[in-house]
Protein backbone atom coordinates (compact mmCIF):
# COMPACT_ATOMS: atom_id res chain seq x y z
CA UNK A 1 0.00 0.00 0.00
CA UNK A 2 2.95 2.61 0.98
CA UNK A 3 4.53 1.35 -2.15
CA UNK A 4 1.57 2.38 -4.33
CA UNK A 5 1.24 5.65 -2.35
CA UNK A 6 4.84 6.48 -3.12
CA UNK A 7 3.87 5.68 -7.12
CA UNK A 8 1.30 7.52 -7.05
CA UNK A 9 3.42 10.26 -5.44
CA UNK A 10 6.21 10.33 -7.96
CA UNK A 11 3.58 10.07 -10.99
CA UNK A 12 2.30 13.56 -9.96
CA UNK A 13 5.50 15.01 -9.29
CA UNK A 14 6.39 13.62 -12.93
CA UNK A 15 3.45 14.86 -14.28
CA UNK A 16 4.45 18.75 -12.63
CA UNK A 17 7.71 18.26 -14.10
CA UNK A 18 5.87 17.50 -17.62
CA UNK A 19 3.74 21.01 -17.15
CA UNK A 20 6.56 22.98 -16.46
CA UNK A 21 7.91 22.11 -19.62
CA UNK A 22 11.31 21.24 -18.40
CA UNK A 23 12.93 17.96 -20.31
CA UNK A 24 11.50 15.16 -20.53
CA UNK A 25 11.33 13.55 -17.36
CA UNK A 26 12.87 9.86 -17.10
CA UNK A 27 10.69 7.07 -17.45
CA UNK A 28 8.90 6.55 -14.18
CA UNK A 29 9.07 2.68 -13.76
CA UNK A 30 13.02 3.06 -14.01
CA UNK A 31 12.78 5.95 -11.35
CA UNK A 32 11.99 2.66 -8.80
CA UNK A 33 14.52 0.42 -8.01
CA UNK A 34 12.43 -3.10 -8.17
CA UNK A 35 12.06 -2.28 -11.52
CA UNK A 36 14.52 -1.19 -12.92
CA UNK A 37 16.00 -4.65 -11.45
CA UNK A 38 13.55 -6.31 -13.36
CA UNK A 39 14.94 -4.72 -16.57
CA UNK A 40 18.26 -5.23 -15.41
CA UNK A 41 17.65 -9.12 -14.49
CA UNK A 42 16.58 -9.23 -18.38
CA UNK A 43 19.69 -8.43 -20.11
CA UNK A 44 21.14 -10.54 -21.87
CA UNK A 45 23.44 -13.04 -20.09
CA UNK A 46 26.63 -11.43 -22.33
CA UNK A 47 29.99 -9.88 -20.50
CA UNK A 48 29.03 -6.27 -22.13
CA UNK A 49 25.38 -6.12 -20.92
CA UNK A 50 26.28 -5.95 -17.02
CA UNK A 51 29.22 -3.98 -17.50
CA UNK A 52 28.03 -1.84 -19.72
CA UNK A 53 24.40 -0.87 -17.36
CA UNK A 54 27.37 -0.13 -14.68
CA UNK A 55 28.69 2.62 -16.19
CA UNK A 56 24.87 4.49 -17.13
CA UNK A 57 24.69 6.42 -13.70
CA UNK A 58 25.45 5.82 -9.94
CA UNK A 59 22.55 3.93 -9.42
CA UNK A 60 22.70 1.49 -12.31
CA UNK A 61 26.45 0.46 -11.29
CA UNK A 62 25.20 0.37 -7.55
CA UNK A 63 22.20 -1.98 -8.92
CA UNK A 64 24.76 -4.60 -10.68
CA UNK A 65 27.09 -4.45 -8.51
CA UNK A 66 25.31 -6.10 -5.55
CA UNK A 67 25.76 -9.48 -5.31
CA UNK A 68 22.21 -10.11 -4.63
CA UNK A 69 22.16 -9.14 -8.61
CA UNK A 70 24.45 -11.53 -9.49
CA UNK A 71 22.90 -14.62 -7.77
CA UNK A 72 19.16 -13.39 -9.43
CA UNK A 73 20.77 -12.52 -12.55
CA UNK A 74 22.51 -16.21 -12.98
CA UNK A 75 19.23 -17.55 -11.38
CA UNK A 76 17.14 -15.69 -13.97
CA UNK A 77 19.14 -16.90 -17.38
CA UNK A 78 20.07 -20.15 -16.23
CA UNK A 79 22.73 -21.56 -18.44
CA UNK A 80 25.73 -19.46 -18.51
CA UNK A 81 27.59 -18.45 -21.90
CA UNK A 82 30.28 -20.06 -23.22
CA UNK A 83 32.93 -17.35 -23.03
CA UNK A 84 36.05 -18.84 -24.96
CA UNK A 85 38.28 -22.40 -23.41
CA UNK A 86 41.68 -22.50 -21.91
CA UNK A 87 43.98 -24.44 -23.76
CA UNK A 88 47.80 -25.22 -24.25
CA UNK A 89 49.57 -25.89 -27.67
CA UNK A 90 52.61 -25.33 -26.74
CA UNK A 91 52.72 -25.94 -22.95
CA UNK A 92 52.10 -22.26 -21.88
CA UNK A 93 48.08 -22.20 -20.75
CA UNK A 94 46.25 -19.75 -22.16
CA UNK A 95 42.74 -18.35 -22.94
CA UNK A 96 40.90 -18.26 -26.60
CA UNK A 97 38.01 -16.01 -26.52
CA UNK A 98 34.55 -17.69 -28.21
CA UNK A 99 32.51 -14.69 -28.45
CA UNK A 100 32.30 -11.64 -30.93
CA UNK A 101 32.86 -7.86 -30.05
CA UNK A 102 32.12 -6.25 -27.58
CA UNK A 103 31.67 -9.89 -25.57
CA UNK A 104 35.04 -10.93 -26.41
CA UNK A 105 36.82 -11.04 -22.99
CA UNK A 106 41.22 -10.69 -24.20
CA UNK A 107 42.93 -13.46 -23.74
CA UNK A 108 45.43 -11.70 -21.13
CA UNK A 109 42.15 -10.55 -19.12
CA UNK A 110 42.02 -15.02 -17.99
CA UNK A 111 45.57 -14.79 -17.81
CA UNK A 112 46.46 -18.03 -15.95
CA UNK A 113 48.08 -18.03 -12.47
CA UNK A 114 51.92 -18.66 -12.19
CA UNK A 115 52.47 -21.39 -9.56
CA UNK A 116 55.42 -23.09 -9.69
CA UNK A 117 54.49 -25.93 -11.70
CA UNK A 118 51.47 -26.85 -12.15
CA UNK A 119 48.44 -28.84 -14.38
CA UNK A 120 45.04 -27.22 -15.88
CA UNK A 121 42.89 -29.84 -14.49
CA UNK A 122 39.56 -28.05 -15.64
CA UNK A 123 36.63 -26.05 -15.11
CA UNK A 124 33.13 -26.15 -13.71
CA UNK A 125 31.03 -23.21 -12.40
CA UNK A 126 32.94 -20.43 -13.20
CA UNK A 127 35.98 -21.60 -11.62
CA UNK A 128 39.46 -23.54 -12.72
CA UNK A 129 41.13 -26.03 -11.31
CA UNK A 130 44.87 -26.09 -11.39
CA UNK A 131 47.58 -28.42 -9.28
CA UNK A 132 50.79 -28.66 -8.31
CA UNK A 133 51.52 -32.76 -8.00
CA UNK A 134 55.22 -31.42 -7.31
CA UNK A 135 53.94 -29.57 -3.97
CA UNK A 136 51.15 -31.54 -3.34
CA UNK A 137 48.31 -28.72 -3.72
CA UNK A 138 45.26 -27.78 -5.76
CA UNK A 139 44.78 -24.35 -6.87
CA UNK A 140 41.16 -22.78 -7.16
CA UNK A 141 41.18 -19.52 -9.24
CA UNK A 142 38.25 -17.58 -10.41
CA UNK A 143 39.09 -15.64 -13.83
CA UNK A 144 36.51 -13.63 -13.47
CA UNK A 145 37.34 -12.07 -9.95
CA UNK A 146 41.55 -12.93 -10.41
CA UNK A 147 41.05 -15.05 -6.68
CA UNK A 148 42.53 -17.78 -6.52
CA UNK A 149 42.98 -20.74 -3.09
CA UNK A 150 45.59 -23.30 -2.64
CA UNK A 151 44.15 -26.63 -1.00
CA UNK A 152 46.88 -29.23 0.12
CA UNK A 153 46.08 -32.69 -0.79
CA UNK A 154 44.08 -35.00 2.06
CA UNK A 155 46.77 -36.24 4.63
CA UNK A 156 46.51 -39.54 3.13
CA UNK A 157 47.39 -38.71 -0.35
CA UNK A 158 50.50 -36.64 0.60
CA UNK A 159 51.81 -40.06 2.84
CA UNK A 160 50.81 -42.41 -0.19
CA UNK A 161 53.02 -39.78 -2.63
CA UNK A 162 55.67 -39.60 -0.32
CA UNK A 163 55.12 -43.64 -0.20
CA UNK A 164 55.40 -43.94 -3.78
CA UNK A 165 56.18 -41.25 -6.30
CA UNK A 166 54.32 -43.63 -9.21
CA UNK A 167 51.17 -42.86 -7.53
CA UNK A 168 48.50 -40.17 -10.19
CA UNK A 169 46.72 -37.19 -9.25
CA UNK A 170 43.45 -36.01 -10.93
CA UNK A 171 40.43 -33.67 -9.72
CA UNK A 172 37.63 -31.54 -10.46
CA UNK A 173 36.01 -28.20 -9.20
CA UNK A 174 32.14 -27.53 -8.54
CA UNK A 175 30.49 -24.96 -6.99
CA UNK A 176 29.77 -24.66 -3.43
CA UNK A 177 26.02 -24.70 -3.56
CA UNK A 178 23.12 -25.36 -5.31
CA UNK A 179 23.57 -21.82 -7.18
CA UNK A 180 25.94 -24.12 -9.20
CA UNK A 181 28.27 -21.28 -9.64
CA UNK A 182 31.22 -21.26 -6.91
CA UNK A 183 33.96 -18.66 -5.78
CA UNK A 184 36.96 -19.37 -4.25
CA UNK A 185 35.32 -19.24 -0.97
CA UNK A 186 32.48 -21.07 -2.04
CA UNK A 187 33.26 -24.76 -3.54
CA UNK A 188 34.19 -28.27 -3.45
CA UNK A 189 36.79 -30.05 -4.72
CA UNK A 190 37.26 -33.24 -5.81
CA UNK A 191 40.64 -35.20 -5.88
CA UNK A 192 41.53 -38.73 -7.25
CA UNK A 193 44.46 -40.90 -6.71
CA UNK A 194 45.24 -43.70 -9.03
CA UNK A 195 47.98 -46.02 -8.18
CA UNK A 196 48.35 -49.52 -9.50
CA UNK A 197 47.95 -52.39 -7.08
CA UNK A 198 51.52 -54.00 -7.29
CA UNK A 199 54.48 -53.99 -9.82
CA UNK A 200 52.70 -56.54 -12.75
CA UNK A 201 48.50 -56.80 -11.74
CA UNK A 202 46.29 -55.72 -13.98
CA UNK A 203 44.54 -53.69 -11.69
CA UNK A 204 44.67 -49.96 -10.53
CA UNK A 205 42.90 -48.87 -7.19
CA UNK A 206 41.61 -45.38 -7.88
CA UNK A 207 40.83 -43.31 -4.29
CA UNK A 208 38.35 -40.19 -4.09
CA UNK A 209 37.93 -37.92 -1.65
CA UNK A 210 36.07 -34.65 -1.82
CA UNK A 211 36.82 -31.42 -0.03
CA UNK A 212 34.43 -28.59 1.18
CA UNK A 213 35.65 -24.84 1.47
CA UNK A 214 32.40 -24.17 3.37
CA UNK A 215 34.17 -26.49 6.48
CA UNK A 216 37.85 -26.79 5.00
CA UNK A 217 37.71 -30.30 5.78
CA UNK A 218 38.27 -33.58 3.44
CA UNK A 219 35.37 -36.12 3.45
CA UNK A 220 36.27 -40.06 3.67
CA UNK A 221 38.45 -41.47 1.31
CA UNK A 222 36.17 -43.81 -1.03
CA UNK A 223 38.32 -46.83 -3.45
CA UNK A 224 37.23 -48.00 -6.02
CA UNK A 225 39.46 -51.09 -8.32
CA UNK A 226 39.63 -50.63 -12.02
CA UNK A 227 41.57 -52.59 -14.55
CA UNK A 228 45.00 -51.31 -15.59
CA UNK A 229 44.46 -49.05 -18.30
CA UNK A 230 46.66 -46.04 -18.68
CA UNK A 231 50.33 -45.42 -18.85
CA UNK A 232 51.51 -42.93 -15.57
CA UNK A 233 52.73 -39.81 -17.39
CA UNK A 234 51.39 -36.19 -16.42
CA UNK A 235 48.54 -36.69 -18.37
CA UNK A 236 47.66 -40.78 -18.52
CA UNK A 237 45.79 -41.86 -21.52
CA UNK A 238 42.08 -43.06 -20.43
CA UNK A 239 41.38 -40.19 -18.54
CA UNK A 240 38.08 -38.76 -19.25
CA UNK A 241 36.79 -35.11 -17.70
CA UNK A 242 34.26 -35.79 -15.88
CA UNK A 243 30.50 -34.71 -16.38
CA UNK A 244 28.11 -33.59 -13.88
CA UNK A 245 24.65 -35.48 -14.06
CA UNK A 246 22.16 -34.68 -10.96
CA UNK A 247 24.14 -34.94 -7.88
CA UNK A 248 26.46 -37.57 -9.52
CA UNK A 249 30.33 -37.08 -11.44
CA UNK A 250 30.69 -39.35 -13.93
CA UNK A 251 33.58 -40.05 -16.25
CA UNK A 252 36.89 -39.41 -14.59
CA UNK A 253 38.52 -42.68 -15.92
CA UNK A 254 37.65 -45.11 -18.84
CA UNK A 255 38.74 -48.59 -19.52
CA UNK A 256 37.31 -51.24 -22.32
CA UNK A 257 34.14 -52.01 -20.08
CA UNK A 258 33.42 -48.97 -17.95
CA UNK A 259 33.58 -45.53 -16.48
CA UNK A 260 33.40 -43.86 -12.92
CA UNK A 261 31.23 -42.08 -10.90
CA UNK A 262 31.43 -40.19 -7.65
CA UNK A 263 27.94 -39.64 -5.80
CA UNK A 264 28.24 -36.29 -4.28
CA UNK A 265 25.62 -36.90 -1.84
CA UNK A 266 27.28 -40.88 -0.31
CA UNK A 267 30.81 -39.66 -1.51
CA UNK A 268 31.13 -43.01 -2.77
CA UNK A 269 32.83 -44.25 -6.23
CA UNK A 270 30.96 -46.37 -8.10
CA UNK A 271 31.34 -47.98 -11.78
CA UNK A 272 29.25 -47.75 -15.15
CA UNK A 273 29.09 -50.37 -17.35
CA UNK A 274 29.61 -48.80 -21.06
CA UNK A 275 27.40 -50.26 -24.10
CA UNK A 276 29.08 -53.18 -25.13
CA UNK A 277 28.84 -51.62 -29.16
CA UNK A 278 31.77 -48.75 -27.85
CA UNK A 279 34.02 -51.03 -25.64
CA UNK A 280 37.26 -50.46 -27.96
CA UNK A 281 36.79 -46.21 -28.19
CA UNK A 282 39.50 -44.45 -27.18
CA UNK A 283 38.89 -41.20 -25.33
CA UNK A 284 39.64 -38.78 -28.56
CA UNK A 285 36.62 -40.23 -29.88
CA UNK A 286 34.11 -40.86 -26.49
CA UNK A 287 33.09 -38.31 -23.69
CA UNK A 288 30.62 -38.44 -20.99
CA UNK A 289 27.73 -35.91 -22.28
CA UNK A 290 23.99 -35.49 -21.25
CA UNK A 291 21.37 -36.43 -23.26
CA UNK A 292 17.93 -34.16 -24.16
CA UNK A 293 16.56 -34.91 -20.56
CA UNK A 294 20.13 -34.07 -18.76
CA UNK A 295 20.42 -37.66 -17.50
CA UNK A 296 23.58 -39.28 -18.32
CA UNK A 297 24.99 -39.56 -22.30
CA UNK A 298 27.43 -41.27 -23.94
CA UNK A 299 28.76 -39.81 -27.02
CA UNK A 300 30.60 -41.65 -29.74
CA UNK A 301 32.69 -39.83 -32.79
CA UNK A 302 31.78 -42.25 -35.54
CA UNK A 303 33.60 -41.68 -39.19
CA UNK A 304 30.52 -39.69 -40.27
CA UNK A 305 28.18 -39.01 -37.02
CA UNK A 306 28.02 -38.70 -33.09
CA UNK A 307 25.88 -41.18 -31.47
CA UNK A 308 24.76 -40.65 -27.96
CA UNK A 309 23.63 -43.24 -26.12
CA UNK A 310 21.12 -42.54 -22.66
CA UNK A 311 20.54 -45.29 -20.46
CA UNK A 312 16.92 -46.93 -19.80
CA UNK A 313 15.81 -47.61 -16.29
CA UNK A 314 16.32 -51.44 -15.68
CA UNK A 315 12.07 -52.44 -14.87
CA UNK A 316 11.70 -54.82 -12.10
CA UNK A 317 11.43 -57.63 -14.38
CA UNK A 318 14.51 -57.36 -15.89
CA UNK A 319 17.67 -58.54 -14.27
CA UNK A 320 18.30 -55.20 -12.69
CA UNK A 321 20.87 -53.50 -14.96
CA UNK A 322 20.06 -50.31 -16.57
CA UNK A 323 20.39 -50.92 -20.36
CA UNK A 324 21.82 -48.52 -22.98
CA UNK A 325 19.51 -47.13 -25.87
CA UNK A 326 21.27 -45.39 -29.05
CA UNK A 327 19.30 -41.78 -28.18
CA UNK A 328 20.49 -40.04 -31.36
CA UNK A 329 22.51 -39.93 -34.29
CA UNK A 330 24.09 -36.10 -35.03
CA UNK A 331 25.62 -36.29 -39.12
CA UNK A 332 28.44 -34.87 -39.55
CA UNK A 333 29.75 -35.36 -43.66
CA UNK A 334 27.45 -32.92 -44.59
CA UNK A 335 28.94 -30.09 -41.68
CA UNK A 336 32.53 -30.95 -41.82
CA UNK A 337 35.14 -31.66 -44.13
CA UNK A 338 36.28 -35.95 -43.26
CA UNK A 339 39.47 -37.63 -43.79
CA UNK A 340 39.69 -39.70 -47.34
CA UNK A 341 40.38 -42.33 -45.43
CA UNK A 342 37.47 -44.33 -43.45
CA UNK A 343 39.94 -45.07 -40.68
CA UNK A 344 39.35 -43.33 -37.44
CA UNK A 345 41.93 -44.14 -35.80
CA UNK A 346 43.73 -42.23 -33.88
CA UNK A 347 47.42 -43.43 -33.67
CA UNK A 348 47.21 -43.06 -37.77
CA UNK A 349 48.81 -39.67 -37.79
CA UNK A 350 47.24 -37.02 -40.48
CA UNK A 351 49.30 -36.57 -43.40
CA UNK A 352 48.42 -33.28 -44.53
CA UNK A 353 45.56 -30.67 -42.76
CA UNK A 354 42.66 -31.88 -45.18
CA UNK A 355 43.24 -35.95 -43.89
CA UNK A 356 42.89 -34.65 -40.11
CA UNK A 357 41.10 -37.34 -38.35
CA UNK A 358 38.05 -35.41 -36.14
CA UNK A 359 38.83 -35.83 -32.75
CA UNK A 360 36.85 -35.01 -29.27
CA UNK A 361 38.51 -31.83 -28.19
CA UNK A 362 36.47 -31.21 -25.00
CA UNK A 363 32.74 -31.15 -23.21
CA UNK A 364 30.30 -27.72 -22.56
CA UNK A 365 28.13 -29.20 -19.82
CA UNK A 366 26.27 -25.92 -19.57
CA UNK A 367 25.76 -25.78 -23.24
CA UNK A 368 25.24 -29.59 -23.89
CA UNK A 369 27.85 -29.19 -26.51
CA UNK A 370 30.57 -31.43 -27.99
CA UNK A 371 33.78 -29.15 -29.05
CA UNK A 372 35.70 -31.03 -32.08
CA UNK A 373 38.85 -30.41 -33.75
CA UNK A 374 38.45 -30.97 -37.87
CA UNK A 375 39.95 -30.73 -40.92
CA UNK A 376 38.92 -27.10 -41.10
CA UNK A 377 39.23 -26.05 -37.02
CA UNK A 378 37.71 -26.06 -34.10
CA UNK A 379 33.77 -26.74 -34.09
CA UNK A 380 31.00 -26.68 -31.59
CA UNK A 381 28.23 -29.04 -31.76
CA UNK A 382 24.99 -28.80 -29.24
CA UNK A 383 23.74 -31.66 -28.61
CA UNK A 384 19.90 -30.62 -28.33
CA UNK A 385 20.12 -28.38 -31.22
CA UNK A 386 21.91 -30.14 -33.49
CA UNK A 387 23.73 -26.59 -34.50
CA UNK A 388 27.17 -26.46 -35.46
CA UNK A 389 29.20 -22.95 -34.72
CA UNK A 390 33.02 -22.82 -35.55
CA UNK A 391 34.98 -21.52 -33.37
CA UNK A 392 38.79 -21.17 -34.70
CA UNK A 393 40.70 -22.00 -37.19
CA UNK A 394 43.22 -23.75 -35.34
CA UNK A 395 43.35 -27.14 -36.17
CA UNK A 396 46.42 -29.01 -33.91
CA UNK A 397 45.94 -31.37 -31.15
CA UNK A 398 46.20 -29.29 -28.01
CA UNK A 399 47.78 -30.90 -24.98
CA UNK A 400 44.51 -29.85 -23.02
CA UNK A 401 41.14 -27.92 -23.77
CA UNK A 402 38.87 -27.06 -21.60
CA UNK A 403 35.65 -24.91 -22.24
CA UNK A 404 35.11 -21.85 -19.85
CA UNK A 405 30.97 -21.10 -19.20
CA UNK A 406 30.79 -17.74 -17.08
CA UNK A 407 28.66 -14.98 -16.04
CA UNK A 408 30.22 -12.00 -16.06
CA UNK A 409 29.04 -10.45 -13.44
CA UNK A 410 30.15 -7.88 -11.14
CA UNK A 411 28.68 -8.79 -7.49
CA UNK A 412 31.16 -11.88 -7.79
CA UNK B 1 -17.80 -20.38 -2.11
CA UNK B 2 -14.58 -23.39 -3.50
CA UNK B 3 -17.74 -26.29 -4.19
CA UNK B 4 -17.27 -28.15 -6.18
CA UNK B 5 -18.79 -29.13 -9.64
CA UNK B 6 -18.56 -28.19 -13.00
CA UNK B 7 -21.70 -26.11 -12.87
CA UNK B 8 -20.24 -23.77 -10.25
CA UNK B 9 -17.06 -23.65 -12.01
CA UNK B 10 -18.52 -22.47 -15.08
CA UNK B 11 -21.22 -19.91 -12.86
CA UNK B 12 -17.94 -18.75 -11.03
CA UNK B 13 -16.08 -18.03 -14.29
CA UNK B 14 -18.66 -16.13 -15.88
CA UNK B 15 -19.40 -13.87 -12.57
CA UNK B 16 -18.39 -10.30 -13.82
CA UNK B 17 -15.85 -7.74 -11.86
CA UNK B 18 -16.20 -4.07 -12.60
CA UNK B 19 -13.03 -2.08 -12.68
CA UNK B 20 -13.05 1.37 -12.25
CA UNK B 21 -9.61 3.47 -13.41
CA UNK B 22 -7.88 6.49 -12.31
CA UNK B 23 -10.54 8.54 -14.71
CA UNK B 24 -13.13 7.06 -13.47
CA UNK B 25 -14.08 4.59 -16.13
CA UNK B 26 -15.58 1.58 -15.60
CA UNK B 27 -15.01 -1.85 -17.19
CA UNK B 28 -17.00 -5.20 -16.60
CA UNK B 29 -14.56 -8.31 -17.02
CA UNK B 30 -14.92 -11.47 -16.44
CA UNK B 31 -13.13 -12.97 -12.49
CA UNK B 32 -10.99 -15.76 -15.00
CA UNK B 33 -9.82 -12.31 -16.52
CA UNK B 34 -9.60 -10.40 -13.21
CA UNK B 35 -7.86 -12.78 -11.44
CA UNK B 36 -4.59 -12.89 -13.96
CA UNK B 37 -3.61 -10.13 -11.36
CA UNK B 38 -3.07 -10.89 -8.29
CA UNK B 39 -4.08 -8.05 -6.59
CA UNK B 40 -7.36 -8.46 -7.56
CA UNK B 41 -7.32 -12.16 -6.92
CA UNK B 42 -6.45 -11.44 -3.07
CA UNK B 43 -9.35 -8.70 -3.23
CA UNK B 44 -11.71 -11.26 -4.36
CA UNK B 45 -10.74 -13.34 -1.81
CA UNK B 46 -11.39 -10.69 0.73
CA UNK B 47 -14.77 -10.18 -0.80
CA UNK B 48 -13.93 -5.97 -0.91
CA UNK B 49 -14.72 -6.41 -4.91
CA UNK B 50 -18.94 -5.05 -4.36
CA UNK B 51 -19.30 -2.24 -6.70
CA UNK B 52 -15.83 -1.95 -8.31
CA UNK B 53 -12.76 -2.06 -8.00
CA UNK B 54 -11.24 1.30 -8.21
CA UNK B 55 -7.89 1.69 -9.69
CA UNK B 56 -6.08 4.80 -8.98
CA UNK B 57 -3.08 4.11 -10.75
CA UNK B 58 -4.20 3.06 -13.84
CA UNK B 59 -5.61 5.24 -16.87
CA UNK B 60 -8.04 4.36 -18.93
CA UNK B 61 -5.84 3.72 -21.92
CA UNK B 62 -3.52 1.73 -20.12
CA UNK B 63 -6.30 -0.66 -18.21
CA UNK B 64 -7.61 -1.20 -21.48
CA UNK B 65 -4.73 -2.68 -22.87
CA UNK B 66 -4.14 -4.44 -19.76
CA UNK B 67 -7.44 -6.05 -19.96
CA UNK B 68 -6.61 -7.12 -23.78
CA UNK B 69 -3.64 -8.59 -21.78
CA UNK B 70 -5.61 -10.06 -19.22
CA UNK B 71 -8.28 -11.79 -21.99
CA UNK B 72 -5.91 -13.34 -24.07
CA UNK B 73 -4.10 -15.19 -21.52
CA UNK B 74 -6.93 -16.04 -18.88
CA UNK B 75 -8.21 -17.73 -22.72
CA UNK B 76 -4.75 -19.45 -22.77
CA UNK B 77 -4.75 -20.85 -19.11
CA UNK B 78 -8.14 -21.99 -19.45
CA UNK B 79 -6.68 -24.06 -22.86
CA UNK B 80 -3.67 -25.69 -20.83
CA UNK B 81 -5.89 -26.63 -18.01
CA UNK B 82 -8.12 -28.36 -20.30
CA UNK B 83 -6.05 -30.58 -21.95
CA UNK B 84 -3.75 -31.13 -19.34
CA UNK B 85 -6.51 -33.47 -17.73
CA UNK B 86 -7.21 -35.13 -21.35
CA UNK B 87 -4.68 -37.40 -23.07
CA UNK B 88 -2.07 -35.65 -24.81
CA UNK B 89 -2.17 -37.13 -27.98
CA UNK B 90 -0.96 -35.70 -31.25
CA UNK B 91 -4.19 -33.71 -31.96
CA UNK B 92 -3.73 -31.65 -28.83
CA UNK B 93 -0.24 -31.23 -29.09
CA UNK B 94 -0.93 -29.65 -32.31
CA UNK B 95 -3.93 -27.85 -30.94
CA UNK B 96 -1.15 -26.54 -28.23
CA UNK B 97 1.16 -25.62 -30.72
CA UNK B 98 -0.84 -23.36 -32.73
CA UNK B 99 -2.21 -21.88 -29.86
CA UNK B 100 0.88 -20.85 -28.25
CA UNK B 101 2.63 -19.31 -31.81
CA UNK B 102 -0.98 -17.14 -31.70
CA UNK B 103 -0.09 -16.15 -28.06
CA UNK B 104 3.20 -15.43 -28.94
CA UNK B 105 2.23 -13.56 -31.79
CA UNK B 106 -0.38 -11.33 -29.56
CA UNK B 107 2.89 -10.67 -27.62
CA UNK B 108 4.19 -9.17 -30.37
CA UNK B 109 1.86 -7.09 -31.40
CA UNK B 110 0.93 -6.40 -28.27
CA UNK B 111 4.25 -4.84 -27.21
CA UNK B 112 4.16 -2.31 -30.67
CA UNK B 113 3.48 0.82 -28.06
CA UNK B 114 5.66 3.80 -27.77
CA UNK B 115 7.94 3.97 -24.78
CA UNK B 116 6.05 5.72 -22.68
CA UNK B 117 2.74 3.34 -22.74
CA UNK B 118 5.48 0.47 -22.20
CA UNK B 119 6.67 2.15 -18.98
CA UNK B 120 3.48 2.50 -18.17
CA UNK B 121 2.20 -1.10 -18.56
CA UNK B 122 5.13 -1.50 -16.82
CA UNK B 123 3.76 0.13 -13.62
CA UNK B 124 0.64 -1.24 -14.26
CA UNK B 125 1.08 -4.86 -14.12
CA UNK B 126 3.77 -4.07 -11.07
CA UNK B 127 0.73 -2.33 -9.05
CA UNK B 128 -1.78 -5.12 -10.09
CA UNK B 129 0.55 -7.79 -9.67
CA UNK B 130 0.65 -10.00 -13.03
CA UNK B 131 3.56 -11.55 -13.79
CA UNK B 132 3.47 -12.74 -17.38
CA UNK B 133 2.67 -8.80 -18.02
CA UNK B 134 5.73 -7.62 -16.14
CA UNK B 135 8.06 -9.97 -17.82
CA UNK B 136 7.16 -9.14 -21.08
CA UNK B 137 7.46 -5.57 -20.59
CA UNK B 138 10.58 -5.70 -19.35
CA UNK B 139 12.11 -8.36 -21.25
CA UNK B 140 11.09 -5.62 -23.84
CA UNK B 141 12.56 -2.47 -22.23
CA UNK B 142 16.04 -4.73 -21.62
CA UNK B 143 15.85 -5.89 -25.21
CA UNK B 144 15.86 -1.93 -26.31
CA UNK B 145 19.07 -1.50 -24.38
CA UNK B 146 20.58 -4.59 -25.77
CA UNK B 147 24.18 -3.91 -28.36
CA UNK B 148 23.45 0.19 -26.94
CA UNK B 149 26.88 2.21 -25.36
CA UNK B 150 26.31 3.51 -21.93
CA UNK B 151 26.06 7.19 -23.59
CA UNK B 152 23.20 5.52 -25.99
CA UNK B 153 21.15 3.95 -22.75
CA UNK B 154 21.07 7.63 -21.04
CA UNK B 155 20.22 9.31 -24.27
CA UNK B 156 17.36 6.64 -25.02
CA UNK B 157 15.91 7.20 -21.07
CA UNK B 158 16.85 10.60 -20.24
CA UNK B 159 19.32 9.13 -17.52
CA UNK B 160 22.20 11.71 -16.09
CA UNK B 161 25.51 10.81 -15.73
CA UNK B 162 26.53 11.27 -12.18
CA UNK B 163 29.83 9.37 -12.24
CA UNK B 164 32.43 11.68 -11.52
CA UNK B 165 35.36 11.36 -14.94
CA UNK B 166 37.81 9.32 -12.25
CA UNK B 167 34.87 6.57 -11.53
CA UNK B 168 34.30 6.34 -15.17
CA UNK B 169 37.75 6.18 -16.20
CA UNK B 170 38.39 3.13 -13.63
CA UNK B 171 35.46 1.43 -14.77
CA UNK B 172 36.13 1.44 -18.40
CA UNK B 173 40.25 0.96 -17.60
CA UNK B 174 39.70 -2.53 -16.66
CA UNK B 175 36.65 -3.54 -19.06
CA UNK B 176 37.76 -1.33 -21.87
CA UNK B 177 37.06 -4.49 -24.71
CA UNK B 178 33.26 -4.64 -23.63
CA UNK B 179 32.48 -0.91 -24.51
CA UNK B 180 34.36 -0.87 -28.07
Amino acid sequence: MAASLLLKFRALIARCFLFLGSAPAPALALEDDDLLLEILLRLPPLPSSILRASLVCKRWRRLVSDPGFSSRFRAHHRTPPLLGFFTSYDGHGKFVPTLGRPDRIPGARFSLPTCEFFRFLGCRHGLALLDSPRRLEAVVWDPITRRQTAVAYPPEFTAAAAQNPMCHFHGTVLGGDADAHGTVSSFRLLLLRLQNIGNNTDHTNVFMCLYESGTGKWGNISCAVVPRWYSITPYPHGMLPSVLVDNTLCGFLHWPTGILEFDLDSQSVGVIQKPESIHSCPETLFRVVHTDDRGLGLAVLEPSSIKVYGRRKANSLDDGIDEWMLQKTIQLDTMIQMPRTSSLDPTLRPTSDGDRIPTILGFDEDNNAIHLATATGVLMIQLDSMQFTKLSDDRRDPFYYYPYTSFFTLGN
Amino acid sequence: MASAGSGDEKAAAAAMITLISSDNEKFEVTEATATLSQTIRHMIEDGCTDGGVPLPNVTSKILARVIEYCKKHATAAAGEEGSSSSFSDAAFLEVDRAFLEELEEFDDAFLEVDRATLFDLILAANYLDIKGLLNLTCQKVADSVKGKTPEQIREMYNIVNDLTPEEEAEIRRETQWAFE
